[in-house]
């Protein structure tokens, strides 16, 4: 077997059979078969305990509201900011902030955005300057609402970037520029040639990308647990706290849950691509009713104050962050600190520095290995057919609950679970996919002419493979190895089941110090998994810069 | 003469054989000792225990930092959010069979928990009684032997000492409500600034009990398990309470907060008037760290408030049990208990009986500063037991069933 097909199959291994045991070990649970707990007798009664369990319909209804929202906000402000602002001014911040804003760590941002607008946040301080009433927080529902609008919001904007970039990996394939000269000399206005001849053609190929965000927002735990409704929360927190419960028919209860949650997101994508083929179906009318000037104004004011809206949360949420980690007093209605510290962030400097040390550890490690895998697969033959490597984004359409307790008792089998390969293993299910998304492209498009000739020159091709491919490539490679970091760091749920509770990182100890309200602390925190991406990315950048500082050509 | 001789003889002869079987007994307990230390060595400790409180985090690293110099141990703190996802853990591990070799060293544990891990044979134990260090404890504290109506049986070893206590912004509240009829009046005329912990949390289930304690017309009735009493009639008087408190409450009784820390932040920003804690230090602390104001002042309701003991257990496949005792051994000493107790530090209060202690340990303990905002053993009053366990989880379920639409 070639080293290519040695790495599709190991990828196949480490990526699949978490996902297909993982929802047969929640499937049989949910009847009722659980033998290492004693259960054996199959039966449907947890599915009925599921449907009786206490306010069900709340937590479905903030399911759905959340999880509509974020897919909503998220590509709606895609559609709109590529229609209305490509190739502006501002298309330029937006392609340059894309990749820090994606390498953002989910939990950091929640966190970022609760001290913006919990009652006692920075916009009720702000607006406490000019109205007096406001001295004592007021009584907004703002965080923790009832159906979950808060958390949807925030979904939306930090799935903006991701679906963004997939976006512009989408017109790579559909020639942008030359459909937008040909519509206007037609007499369309840009934006129209956007929204009835560039997005009807960039939906279907971001078919994929949008439905890993259905699945994501729909089963969020780290976010919900931050931002999201509590009594009685979403359906996917609560199936946590189920599997989480002493009462071991909780967990079946869970399961049943889990199930649930995952026929619930597969029928939502089914109704995306529904939804999507109505869209852009062959007979869509209004793409077809030769429309092309009508246009108000107040669509592009409506963007640019979007957009200033999105910088803005984005902004002030990474302000409220450093501000927070390094105060010592700041109580409502001060705007800013009345005492700044380093105080805090120095009691919790040891602690910090082995949770840097852990995170770290385990992000290269996965990126690493990862990054081998996924070089090796792409070169095997099986991998060059069109879809042949479809399967590899299985493990992003299906929500994390719903398997992932069935992939710890695979991990508790083979002893692995609190080991440092049980986490590095949960962590590779989704930083393999994130690294062939952002390789995948630069592999397809090198032009093999180049191995061939140094191959014929020097007549090693393995020495070829690296000395060339690989050299010509650094931009990209280090580029998707920051990617697997970054992929690597948000990981929650994976950390916490596969870890066993003995290990740590960053972003789950940001989300349990979260519960713990001390803001200075989850300023900290949040702060630290903020700076390993933005690290890594900068050393990404950094890299290539330095090694090929004499040879401009190589610099991307 | 002779009869008295040989009696006398034979007298002293028993005392000696009496006094040399105690000293051999003593000797062998002292040398199981030293062996339980000498196998402790080198060992690694996995202490499972709740980490959301910076001083508690704090005391558990210099008891770290004492076991590695003096025992050779090696303490890992393992931060749990809720220790029922430790008790769940060990069922799981127990069918699996997974019965040495086990993940969890030490736990810190008490009420429903304790119960399912020594119904379910999860335990190790009965251990604490010979640890050398348990002849301090101060048994005469109803708590330290029966947790939660649980006969503790020596399976787990006493810790520290909880009392429900409450505290408020003197600074905007002049009279605190001290007692829950006070409260409910204090919330309809400030509706939205009183509010609790969203049960199944401990201190959202215990406001219940509490609620329970004051307003239930025979309340001796906790004591028994709840199968053996009429729920429904027994707590009609905290529902009806709860329908009144709720639409005056925060967010109207539609949300809670997730636990005291949280209430302690929105206590800090105005937008509560009164928060409490399982801790009575909890206000002294957060004054300390910044987290409140120094107007912060405590109190207790004038019938007493709920109080129990919070333990220390060994799970039965337990991987490092004899540096476990030896840590829990550790943590019994007048040394630890008392740095545990300093108001500074952590602000526990002792399961020991300090007026037993030698001399010189009974000193460590009176060198506390007395801080305003903490109310000293004597202020608080003597705390009432916690009801049998059974009411934690029928009292949780019914109060889902009707909050949690």
């Amino acid at each position: 077997m070639s080293l290519a097909l040695l790495s599709y199959r190991i990828t196949q291994l480490v990526c699949l059979l978490p996902v297909t045991l993982g929802v047969v070990g929640t499937l049989l649970p949910s009847f009722g078969y659980f033998p290492v707990a004693g259960f054996h007798q199959l039966t449907g009664n947890y599915y009925e305990m599921f449907w009786q369990a206490p306010g069900l319909s709340s937590m479905v209804m903030a399911t759905l509201v959340s999880g509509s929202l974020a897919i909503s906000i998220s590509l709606l402000l895609t559609i709109t900011i590529f229609s209305v602002f490509y190739n502006s001014s501002s298309w330029k911040i937006w392609r340059n902030f894309l990749s820090p804003m994606l390498a953002f760590p989910h939990a950091a941002f929640a966190l970022g955005v609760m001290f913006l607008v919990t009652p006692s946040g920075w916009y009720a301080r702000f607006l406490a300057l000019f109205f007096p009433e406001l001295n004592s927080p007021p009584a907004w529902h703002t965080v923790h609402d009832v159906y979950g609008m808060t958390l949807g919001i925030v979904l939306g904007l930090k799935e903006l970037p991701f679906l963004m970039l997939m976006a512009l990996s989408a017109c790579n394939q559909v020639n942008v520029s030359q459909l937008l000269r040909v519509g206007q000399s037609l007499g369309y206005h840009p934006i129209y040639v956007w929204l009835k001849i560039i997005w009807p053609q960039l939906l279907p190929q971001m078919r994929l990308p949008i439905i890993a965000v259905i699945a994501y927002s729909f089963s969020v735990v780290d976010i919900a647990r931050i931002l999201g409704p509590t009594t009685p929360p979403t359906l996917a927190v609560a199936i946590m706290q189920w599997f989480s419960s002493e009462q071991l028919e909780q967990r079946l209860l869970g399961s049943a849950g889990a199930v649930c949650l995952l026929v619930l997101t597969g029928v939502l994508m089914v109704g995306w691509l529904a939804l999507e083929q109505w869209l852009v179906g062959k007979d869509g009318r209004c793409l077809i009713n030769g429309i092309r000037s009508r246009l108000s104004l107040g669509w592009q004011w409506l963007a640019h104050i979007t957009q200033w809206l999105v910088w803005g949360v984005w902004v002030t949420a990474v302000l409220s962050i450093v501000l927070w980690a390094f105060s010592w007093r700041w109580r409502y209605p001060d705007f800013i600190p009345s005492e700044f510290s380093l105080k805090v962030g120095l009691r919790y400097s040891d602690k910090l520095l082995s949770l840097l040390e852990t995170t770290w550890f385990l992000a290269l490690m996965t990126s690493v290995i990862g990054l081998l895998l996924v070089l090796g697969l792409l070169e095997a033959k099986k991998a060059q057919q069109r879809y042949a490597l479809s399967w590899l984004y299985l493990p992003l359409l299906i929500p994390q609950v719903s398997f992932l307790f069935g992939f710890q008792w695979l991990l508790v089998s083979f002893n692995l679970d609190g080991t440092w390969t049980g986490i590095i293993w949960s962590h590779l299910i989704y930083v393999i996919p994130y690294i062939c998304l952002a390789l995948a492209g630069y592999l397809k498009h090198f032009d093999q002419r180049y191995l061939t000739v140094a191959t014929m020159l020097s007549g090693r091709p393995r020495y070829s493979y690296w000395r060339i491919k690989m050299a010509m490539l650094l931009w990209p490679i280090s580029f998707a190895l920051a990617v697997g970091v970054a992929v690597s760091v948000a990981q929650y749920l994976p950390t916490l089941f596969a870890g066993a509770g003995r290990v740590s990182t960053l972003t789950t100890e940001a989300v349990s110090l979260a519960q713990g309200a001390d803001y200075r602390v989850t300023g900290i925190f949040a702060l630290a998994q903020l700076v390993v991406p933005l690290i890594t990315y900068g050393c990404a950048f950094l890299m290539p810069y330095c090694i090929y500082r004499r040879f401009s050509m190589m610099r991307i | 003469m002779m009869y008295l001789k040989w009696g006398v003889h034979y007298f002293f002869g028993f005392l000696l054989v009496l006094t040399a079987h105690q000293a051999i007994a003593q000797q062998q307990q002292n040398t199981l000792w030293d062996n339980t230390v000498k196998q402790a060595t080198k060992q690694v400790v996995y202490f499972n225990a709740w980490g959301g409180s910076h001083e508690v985090n704090r005391y558990i690293f210099w008891v770290g930092q004492q076991v590695k110099r003096r025992y050779g141990i090696t303490l890992k703190h393992v931060k749990v959010d809720d220790i029922s996802q430790v008790v769940s853990r060990l069922l799981v591990e127990k069918t699996a069979g997974r019965d040495t070799e086990g993940k969890i060293d030490l736990l810190w544990v008490n009420g429903e928990n304790f119960a399912t891990l020594k119904n379910n044979n999860l335990l190790y134990g009965p251990f604490s009684q010979s640890l050398p260090n348990y002849q301090w404890v101060d048994e005469s504290k109803p708590s330290v032997k029966r947790d939660f109506s649980t006969p503790v049986e020596y399976m787990e070893a006493p810790w520290g000492m909880a009392h429900l206590v409450f505290y408020y912004d003197s600074s905007v509240l002049r009279q605190p409500p001290m007692s829950m009829e006070a409260l409910l009046d204090y919330a309809k005329q400030h509706p939205g600034r009183i509010t609790y912990p969203n049960p199944p949390h401990f201190l959202g289930t215990t406001f219940l009990k509490q609620v329970l304690l004051e307003l239930a017309s025979s309340p001796e009735l906790l004591q028994k398990p709840v199968n053996q009493v009429d729920f429904a009639e027994v707590t009609a008087p905290l529902w009806k309470f709860l329908d009144q408190l709720h639409p005056v409450s925060w967010r109207q009784g539609k949300a809670f907060p997730a636990n005291s820390s949280q209430m302690r932040q929105m206590l800090d920003s105005g937008e509560l008037h009164v928060s409490f804690s399982f801790s009575p230090s909890e206000a002294s602390n957060s004054i300390q760290a910044g987290l409140l104001p120094d107007t912060v002042k405590s109190y207790v309701h004038n019938g007493g408030t709920l109080g129990n003991t919070h333990f220390l257990a060994i799970p039965y496949n337990a991987k490092a049990k004899a540096a476990a005792q030896v840590v829990v051994n550790f943590l019994l000493s007048a040394e630890a208990q008392s740095q545990k107790m300093d108001p500074v530090i952590w602000g526990d209060p002792t399961v020991l009986a300090i007026d037993r202690l030698p001399e010189g340990q009974q000193t460590m303990f009176a060198r506390f500063e007395e801080l305003p905002a903490m109310l000293t053993s004597i202020q608080r009053g003597k705390p009432l037991p916690e009801p049998h366990f059974s009411w934690t989880d029928a009292l949780e379920k019914a109060w889902l069933k009707r909050y949690q639409q």
